[in-house]
């Protein structure tokens, strides 16, 4: 069967992580993905972790598990030479990822062209006018800007990011979803739209900030769902080999809750059925839940309480994701072929739609340079110069 | 029948020929199929009669905004996860409700179920049945875990489906113990982009097949692909991901730093030698960037780490936040005030971008939202509906689905419909 997006050609420029996030979405669904590389490489293939701990353009894992079967091409970018084949690789596409500083984005986005060329998804800290257009920014500094750092850290302490890179990918993930869909448009209504992607705005305009609630509550709360003695069981709770993770505050999952730890009688109990009362009592209901948890695993928690509706998860490392039973029945891993250390896993799909999602290994750098040269007509003389004069690779 | 409630001039209409079933409470669908509706999609909202969401609370608690009206009306989460709908109230228990709910499957292209596996098929509508009705319709179904597997039909929120990808663990302070780490609702964020493509996706595949699709979105699916250095760490080199909080393995400095407000917080990093050379230069100290200085390189500073944050940390604290964060960037390093809500508001870039949304709403009165996740041109998105009252467009949707005004009226009598939760 064809995959969903079979027949759609998107080009990837920049070497980022953000960037090659927003192309995998389209290339494992079934679109061609051009990726114009940047001459080092870029953030993308110099990322660690690599493959034993040596680096390599080729083995990082960041490249290895976001630029599944993509075409790699290499080209100087700043190079009037390198535009040029740039601009006539984009004019054949449907939709351009780009993501470089400001200026050379705008630079490229110029070249286009603005009548038949493709539909563009610019992707910046900040966008690309405005007082803070050539800031230099990262992850973390971007992050900061968006209340989700001040809101991830405790009274005294440093506010902290995410994992690393997490918001990134979130940032390729917005673009990917603003992308498919002004291709949809440009193909139904005609109209080809331009997208000032800032990353800013795409994470400080989504949900997991703090500005709603302190614009329609007055409030500035820490980060939700974080372990609280006031109203409970939420957040982070010790059990017989690690942790469990609970949000059975309200009152029919604290309800719930009782009854799964054989206490039935608490949930009419006057220390814990009012919301004052309760908030005094921390102590008092950890001696119920305390002896349960701490007989039980993780998992047994999760399971058992599961039966009874009671929202709880493992807090599970990365050795346990790959063994986890729910994984393995719905091969939520995936493993692929790589030219270098062979066989390898990898996240599989982000959901599933019937046979429309496969996971192909990434490119090696620049290993589709010559042939896509060919294929618009750049004779083998211009082929040589170009290499002679540094402008691919 | 959106037309009915706006007009069209001047948005953005995208994805105009997209009609969407918003069979889903809290946070991530709602506000992934919003993101859609901004973009031109038609929705109509069903909400749960006379059951409420979570996000619909009876009486007065923390998650309700001030003012006149129902508590209902006035949580956070509804209001940020809702604009650009038309809202139905439905009680799907009554046949008169699986009758409406049957019109709306044949009106629609996808129905985006966010509830736990099972709920829906428990109500009479399973995906065979829904396919059946109209067989050009898709259903986006996004339980926690998926809709199979031992872990089908668990219950959970978006915080503890992050617990369960591997990431909770590794974002705490390495200071602090486990139990200490905050939640937050990160996967509620990665979430709804995913419906997003994953409903545009179903819409090309149905130009091939001429037949709907069935998508299966695990939520926790959908966030784990964020992490594939975490992933390779551990099944290529057997190490456990670190607890780095703030710190970058390769970049010296990267850090947080308290200025002279002790409440005031900055992050500063310097990624190359030349970014380094640039902050040395802000704090009157080039010789840290001259080649005889062991902190001149990266390797020196990896060895120096904790030197250096300590150096620039004595710097930071002597100064005002802003002071601070004009030099350093006008100096090409880079460095950002943590800001807090309030702090938000006054971002120069934002403003100058038109960001901020003005939404009037009939119990919260007139509010300065948070904007769009992207800017389109040359047709903008607008937030032309805030979050709708319970029931608001009944009678618009029920009218253009064919029902007669004497029957809309039996619907409210036998409790079908209402715009009115009683307890």
């Amino acid at each position: 069967m064809q995959k969903p997006l079979n027949g759609i050609k998107i080009i990837e420029i920049g070497s980022t992580i953000a960037a090659a996030s927003a192309s995998k979405q389209f290339t494992d669904f079934g679109a061609e993905v051009i990726k114009i590389e940047l001459l080092n490489g870029g953030e993308i293939r110099r990322t660690p972790p690599f493959f034993q701990d040596i680096p390599n353009l080729e083995t990082g894992a960041f490249h290895i598990a976001l630029d599944t079967g993509k075409k790699s091409i290499v080209i100087d970018h700043l190079s009037n030479s390198g535009k040029e084949i740039i601009t006539r690789i984009c004019n054949d596409a449907q939709l351009v990822i780009i993501d470089l500083p400001v200026t050379e984005s705008k630079k490229i986005l110029n070249l286009l062209n603005k009548e038949s060329g493709p539909s563009t998804v610019a992707i910046s800290p900040h966008g690309l006018e405005g007082p803070y257009s050539n800031r230099i920014e990262n992850e973390m500094s971007i992050f900061a800007w968006t209340t989700r750092m001040e809101r991830h850290g405790h009274d005294g302490s440093e506010p902290l990011r995410y994992g690393p890179h997490v918001a990134t990918i979130q940032i390729g993930a917005t673009a990917a979803a603003v992308g498919l869909s002004i291709v949809w448009g440009h193909e139904h209504d005609g109209i080809r739209r331009d997208v000032d992607l800032s990353s800013v705005e795409a994470l400080a305009g989504n949900v997991d900030t703090g500005y709603v609630d302190w614009v329609l509550l007055g409030t500035q709360r820490k980060s939700g769902m974080g372990r609280n003695t006031d109203n409970y069981p939420i957040g982070n709770y010790k059990c017989k080999d690690g942790y469990v993770m609970f949000a059975a505050t309200l009152g029919p999952q604290f309800a719930r809750l009782c009854e799964a730890i054989g206490h039935p009688e608490l949930i009419n109990d006057s220390r814990f059925n009012d919301p004052i009362e309760k908030s005094k009592h921390f102590e008092d209901f950890m001696e119920y839940l305390d002896p349960w948890l701490s007989n039980r695993t993780k998992k047994e928690v999760f399971k058992e309480m599961q039966q009874y509706r009671v929202m709880v998860a493992p807090v599970v490392n990365m050795s346990e994701v790959t063994d986890d039973e729910q994984a393995i029945a719905r091969n939520s891993f995936v493993e692929i072929e790589h030219s270098q250390i062979g066989k390898t896993i990898i996240h599989g799909p982000p959901f599933k739609i019937e046979d429309s999602w496969e996971a192909l290994p990434p490119p090696d750098f620049g290993s589709s340079t010559i042939e896509i040269l060919t294929k618009l007509k750049y004779s083998k003389e211009e082929q040589i110069a170009l290499f002679k004069i540094g402008a691919i690779r | 029948m959106l037309n009915n409630v706006v007009s069209n001039e001047n948005r953005c209409l995208a994805l105009q020929d997209i009609k969407i079933i918003d069979f889903a409470e809290v946070f991530a669908a709602p506000f992934g199929i919003s993101l859609m509706a901004d973009m031109g999609a038609e929705v109509i909202k069903v909400e749960s009669y006379p059951r409420r969401s979570l996000t619909r609370p009876i009486s007065i608690d923390a998650r309700v905004a001030d003012g006149p009206g129902p508590a209902y009306e006035k949580t956070a989460p509804q209001t940020q996860g809702n604009r650009n709908k038309l809202f139905l109230s439905l009680n799907l228990n009554k046949k008169e409700g699986k009758e409406i709910f049957t019109r709306l499957i044949q009106w629609a292209d996808i129905i985006i179920d966010g509830y736990a596996a099972g709920v829906i098929e428990k109500l009479g509508f399973d995906w065979e049945k829904i396919h059946n009705i109209n067989n050009k319709i898709s259903m986006l179904s996004m339980p926690a875990w998926g809709v199979d597997g031992p872990y089908s039909g668990y219950t959970a929120l978006g915080s503890l489906v992050e617990a369960s990808s591997g990431h909770v663990i590794t974002r705490g302070n390495s200071q602090k113990s486990t139990e200490d780490i905050l939640g937050t609702i990160q996967t509620d964020a990665s979430a709804p982009l995913e419906v997003m493509f994953a409903t545009i996706s179903s819409m090309y595949r149905k130009q091939q097949t001429g037949i709907g699709s069935f998508i299966d979105l695990s939520h926790l699916e959908s966030f784990a692909w964020y992490l594939p250095g975490m992933l390779s760490e551990w099944k290529w080199n057997k190490r456990l991901p670190k607890q780095l909080g703030n710190l970058d393995e390769s970049f010296v400095p990267h850090g947080c730093f308290v200025t002279n407000n002790n409440q005031e917080w900055i992050v500063i990093a310097a990624e190359n030698d030349e970014q380094w050379a640039n902050l040395c230069h802000v704090f009157l100290k080039d010789e840290f960037a001259n080649i005889k200085h062991d902190w001149s390189t990266i390797q020196g500073r990896i060895k120096n780490r904790e030197k250096i944050h300590a150096w620039i940390q004595q710097e930071v604290v002597k100064r005002d936040r802003t002071e601070i964060i004009n030099i350093l960037t006008s100096s090409n390093v880079i460095a950002a005030p943590v800001v807090n809500a309030p702090n938000l508001l006054t971002n120069e870039q934002l403003t100058f971008r038109n960001w901020w949304q003005s939404i009037d709403h009939d119990f919260l009165g007139n509010r300065l939202m948070s904007g769009f996740l992207w800017d389109i041109k040359p047709d903008a998105q607008k937030w032309y509906l805030p979050a709708g009252l319970l029931g608001e467009h009944n009678e618009i949707i029920l009218d253009n689905l064919g029902f007669s005004k004497k029957e809309i009226d039996i619907f409210y009598k036998k409790q079908v419909i209402s715009n009115k939760y009683t307890e």
